[in-house]
C-alpha cells in the first residue's frame, strides 16, 4: 500500500509537469517549452517543494497543524532584504539581491529563535510568539520603505505578493541544492521529528536531543524559505496547506511526510504558476494570488472536515 | 521494601532532597526498590510523586542524597544507559497528530537507534510484542487519538516497554480513566511486573493501586510518611496525615 501511494504521487507529479510544460499563451511550441518554460517549471517546481517541506517541519517542530514557513520570521526578513536591496537600486539580476533577501530571512530567523530562548529552552509557543512580532515589525518596515519611496518600492511588487522567475540560473541552481539536500536532511531526522512533535517532555526521555534538534530543524525551515522566497517572493498558502493536506493522505510520519509534501507542493505550486501565465495572458498574475485564491477555500474546507471528524 | 538480597535491588534512594527553585520538592527521602516489585507512591499534589519519579528517570539530578541503579549511581549514567534502565509513562499525553498506536509503540525503540537510523524489522517486532503484552494489539493500526483514554494509556505503556527496559515509571496513569481501564491498567501492570518488570506508579487509586502493589510508599511535604507493604499504606490513621483530613473521611478513602 505504501508503494501504491508513492507511485500515485510520482505519477500525479509528472501529471502536474506536463500540464505546466503544455500550456501557456504560446501553446506547445517546442522552442518555448525547452527554452522559457522547463526553468520557469522547474523553478515553480523547487519553491512549491522547498515551501512544503518547510511547512512540514514547523508543524511537527511547533506541534501545531497551523504553522507555515511564514510563521517563524522568515519571509518577513527576506522581504526586508529585498526592499533594502530595490531601496540600494539592486535587481534580482544582482547577485547581492540575493545575498540581502538570504541574510534578512536567516537572520530574522534567529532573531525571532534568540529571542524564544529563555535558559537555554525554547518553547514552541515562544518561537511562535517571536515569530510573529518580527514578521509584522519588518512587514511594516518593508511597507514603510515602498511608501517612502513608490518609484523604486513599485518594482517589488510582484516580489511582494508572491511571483515565480527563472531568469537568474545561479539563484535556480542554490535553491535546487537547498530544496534536494534540505528536504533529504528532514526525512533522515523524521523518526526524531516524530517523537517531538508527540511532545517535548517524552522528547527527552526518548533520547531526543530536544534543543539541538529544534535548532537544527528551524535552521533548516529558514534555509528553504529563504531559498524559495529568493526565487519567487513571498507566495503564500503552500506551505501552510500542502503539508496539512498530505498529512491527510499519507498519515504524519515525517520522514514520509516531508517527501511526499515536497512532492504535492511542487505539482501544486506547478499548476498555480500555469495558471498564472494563462489565466489573465498576455498579462501575468502572481502565483501567490492563485495560491492564495486556490488555497484559502481548500484550507478552510479541510479546517471543517477535520472539526467535524473530530466532534464524531 | 522488604528484606532482600543486595544483588536483588534494582533502585535505591538514600537521603534525596531535591528543590525547584528554593522550594523544596524532596527532603531526605530513602527507599529501595527491589526486581519484580510493583511499588505504589502515594501522597496529595505537591507532595513530591512526580519529582520522585523525575529523579528516578534521571530527568532530574539530586541536590542532596544518592541515587543507585543497579548498585551504580545514577549521575554517572549516560542518556543511553539511562533510557536502557527506566522508561516513563505520561498521564495524559496530547499528540496533536494522528500517529497510530504502532507509532507510539515504536517510539519507545528510539533511544536504542542512532541519529541517523530508522526502526528495522526488529524494532517492530518489539513494538508489537509490546502492544500484544499490553492487551491492544489488534489496535495497533488505529490512530491514536481515536482511541479510548484508556486504549491510548496502555497504547503509552506498550511504548514504554517496547525499549525493553528493566524499570517502568508511571505517573498517576489511570487518573482519567473509567473503572473498566483503570482496573485493566493495573492486571496489566500486575501481569508485566509478575514476569519480571519493576514499576513505580504514583497514583490517587489508593485502594486499587495498593491491592496490586508489594510496597507502598507514602509522602507529605517531599517527606517519607511511610515505606512497608501495600496493604500498611492505606490506613485510615496514616491517610488522615499524610491528605490532611480527618481520620473519618480517611477511613472512607481506606
Amino acid at each position: 500500500m505504501r508503494t501504491g501511494k508513492a507511485v500515485a504521487a510520482l505519477l500525479a507529479l509528472g501529471a502536474c509537469a506536463a500540464v505546466a510544460l503544455l500550456s501557456g499563451p504560446a501553446g506547445a511550441d517546442p522552442d518555448i517549452i525547452l527554452n522559457i518554460r522547463v526553468p520557469r517549471v522547474l523553478a515553480a517546481a523547487l519553491v512549491g517543494a522547498a515551501l512544503s517541506v518547510a511547512g512540514a517541519i514547523l508543524q511537527g517542530v511547533l506541534k501545531n497543524p497551523l504553522a507555515d514557513p511564514y510563521i517563524i520570521g522568515t519571509s518577513s526578513g527576506a522581504m526586508a532584504g529585498a526592499a533594502a536591496a530595490a531601496w540600494l537600486g539592486l535587481g534580482p539580476l544582482s547577485p547581492f539581491f540575493y545575498l540581502l533577501v538570504g541574510g534578512g530571512g536567516l537572520g530574522a530567523t534567529a532573531v525571532a529563535y534568540r529571542l524564544a530562548r529563555v535558559k537555554g529552552r525554547t518553547s514552541g509557543v515562544a518561537m511562535l510568539l517571536a515569530g510573529v512580532a518580527v514578521s509584522s515589525f519588518l512587514a511594516a518596515l518593508v511597507m514603510l520603505l515602498v511608501s517612502l519611496d513608490r518609484g523604486r518600492g513599485l518594482p517589488l511588487l510582484p516580489f511582494l505578493l508572491g511571483t515565480v522567475r527563472a531568469f537568474e540560473p545561479a539563484a535556480l541552481a542554490a535553491l535546487a541544492g537547498v530544496t534536494l539536500a534540505g528536504s533529504a536532511a528532514a526525512a533522515v531526522l523524521g523518526r526524531q521529528l516524530d517523537i517531538l512533535s508527540a511532545g517535548e517532555e517524552g522528547a527527552v526521555r526518548l533520547g531526543v536531543p530536544v534543543e539541538r534538534m529544534k535548532l537544527a530543524l528551524f535552521a533548516l525551515a529558514a534555509l528553504l524559505t529563504a531559498a524559495a522566497v529568493a526565487v519567487a517572493g513571498a507566495v503564500g498558502f503552500v506551505g501552510l496547506i500542502v503539508p496539512h493536506a498530505a498529512r491527510r493522505i499519507f498519515g504524519p510520519r515525517h520522514a514520509g511526510l516531508v517527501l511526499y509534501s515536497a512532492a504535492c507542493g511542487a505539482g501544486f505550486l506547478m499548476l498555480a504558476d500555469a495558471l498564472a501565465r494563462t489565466a489573465a495572458a498576455p498579462a501575468e498574475l502572481p502565483a501567490g494570488v492563485i495560491t492564495a485564491l486556490a488555497g484559502a477555500p481548500f484550507f478552510l474546507f479541510l479546517l471543517r472536515r477535520g472539526t467535524a471528524e473530530e466532534r464524531r | 521494601m522488604t528484606a532482600r538480597a543486595k544483588g536483588d535491588v534494582l533502585l535505591e534512594f538514600g537521603g534525596v532532597s531535591y528543590s525547584y527553585d528554593g522550594v523544596r520538592a524532596l527532603d531526605g527521602v530513602s527507599f529501595s526498590v527491589g526486581r519484580g516489585e510493583l511499588v505504589s507512591v502515594f501522597g496529595p499534589n505537591g507532595s513530591g510523586k512526580s519529582t520522585l519519579l523525575r529523579l528516578a528517570c534521571g530527568a532530574l539530578k539530586p541536590a542532596g542524597g544518592s541515587i543507585t541503579a543497579a548498585g551504580r549511581p545514577l549521575g554517572g549514567l549516560t542518556p543511553r544507559e539511562l533510557s536502557a534502565l527506566a522508561a516513563y509513562v505520561p498521564s495524559e499525553p496530547y499528540i496533536p497528530f494522528d500517529f497510530t498506536a504502532l507509532d507510539i509503540a515504536l517510539m519507545g525503540r528510539s533511544p536504542l537507534l542512532r541519529w541517523w537510523q530508522d526502526y528495522g524489522p526488529a524494532d517492530r517486532a518489539a513494538a508489537l510484542r509490546a502492544l500484544e503484552s499490553c492487551g491492544v494489539a489488534p489496535l495497533a493500526g488505529r490512530g491514536i487519538n481515536s482511541l479510548s483514554s484508556g486504549e491510548r494509556q496502555l497504547a503509552f505503556l506498550a511504548q514504554a516497554m517496547a525499549g525493553g527496559a528493566p524499570l517502568l515509571l508511571l505517573d498517576e496513569p489511570t487518573s482519567h480513566l473509567d473503572l473498566k481501564y483503570r482496573s485493566a491498567f493495573f492486571e496489566t501492570l500486575a501481569a508485566l511486573t509478575a514476569g519480571g518488570l519493576t514499576a513505580i506508579v504514583a497514583s490517587h487509586d489508593l485502594r486499587l493501586a495498593a491491592s496490586y502493589s508489594t510496597s507502598a510508599l507514602v509522602l507529605a511535604g517531599g517527606k517519607v510518611l511511610f515505606s512497608g507493604p501495600a496493604d500498611g499504606a492505606v490506613s485510615p490513621p496514616l491517610l488522615a496525615e499524610a491528605y490532611a483530613i480527618t481520620p473519618e473521611a480517611a477511613a472512607r478513602l481506606a
